[in-house]
């Protein structure tokens, strides 16, 4: 049973970094001008090097979390990149900031989901899935 | 103590720290290259919206 669940939330957690990575590779303008709607104070080049880094970060981290490569460091990074994310997306949420979170629409799924691309809906979004990466950590955890 | 001093320990953490950094790194790398081999994007799509000047509404 644990092993099922441990199958079922690496596949859900790892397709869904996969996806999100996948979806920003073929567009790095689109990706930078994202990174630039959340008006974070920042360099040019850091602005530039993460538009052109975070999506193969999310396709490796991703596909490490399908395949099991390196796993509790994978998962170390999937945590850090939802905390990321999650602080990103709560204060464009404090500051009423009118943007699309930049991350996988998961509007083309279902019309509904479209509120997730918000940044309050993203900001959700990112804790459930944080919650979900601590789950899979302790049961990978007492695998071992 | 001296072998995990002078010894596993370092190897060790060398192995941690590569291990942990890899992901950055590997990323850092691909995104690097594509940028140089690919400045609009991998299937070169999808930024028409960023890169485009915005269209001008016509009055009714």
């Amino acid at each position: 049973m644990k092993r099922a669940v441990i199958i079922v939330l690496r596949l859900l957690l790892g397709g869904f970094f996969l996806a999100a990575g996948i979806s920003k590779v073929g567009s790095p303008l689109g990706t930078l001008a994202a990174v630039y709607s959340y008006q974070i104070v920042m360099p040019d080049l850091l602005a530039e090097m993460i538009a052109a880094a975070l999506p193969w970060m999310e396709i490796l981290v991703g596909l490490a979390v399908i395949f099991g490569w390196w796993l509790p460091v994978a998962l170390g990074w999937l945590a850090a990149l939802l905390c990321a994310f999650t602080a990103l997306t709560v204060q464009a949420w404090w500051r009423e900031l009118d943007i699309d979170c930049g991350c996988l629409d998961l509007s083309l799924l279902h019309p509904a989901l479209a509120a997730l691309s918000t940044p309050g809906g993203a900001a959700l979004r990112n804790i459930v899935l944080l919650v979900l990466t601590a789950v899979l950590a302790v049961l990978v955890r007492q695998r071992r | 103590m001296d072998t995990i001093l002078h010894g596993c320990l370092p190897h060790l953490v060398i192995k941690i720290l590569l291990r942990i950094l890899f992901f950055p790194l590997a990323a850092l790398a691909l995104g690097a290259a594509v940028q140089f081999w690919h400045p609009e994007g991998l299937w070169g799509s999808g930024d028409d919206a960023a890169t485009d000047p915005p269209e001008e509404t016509a009055s009714p």
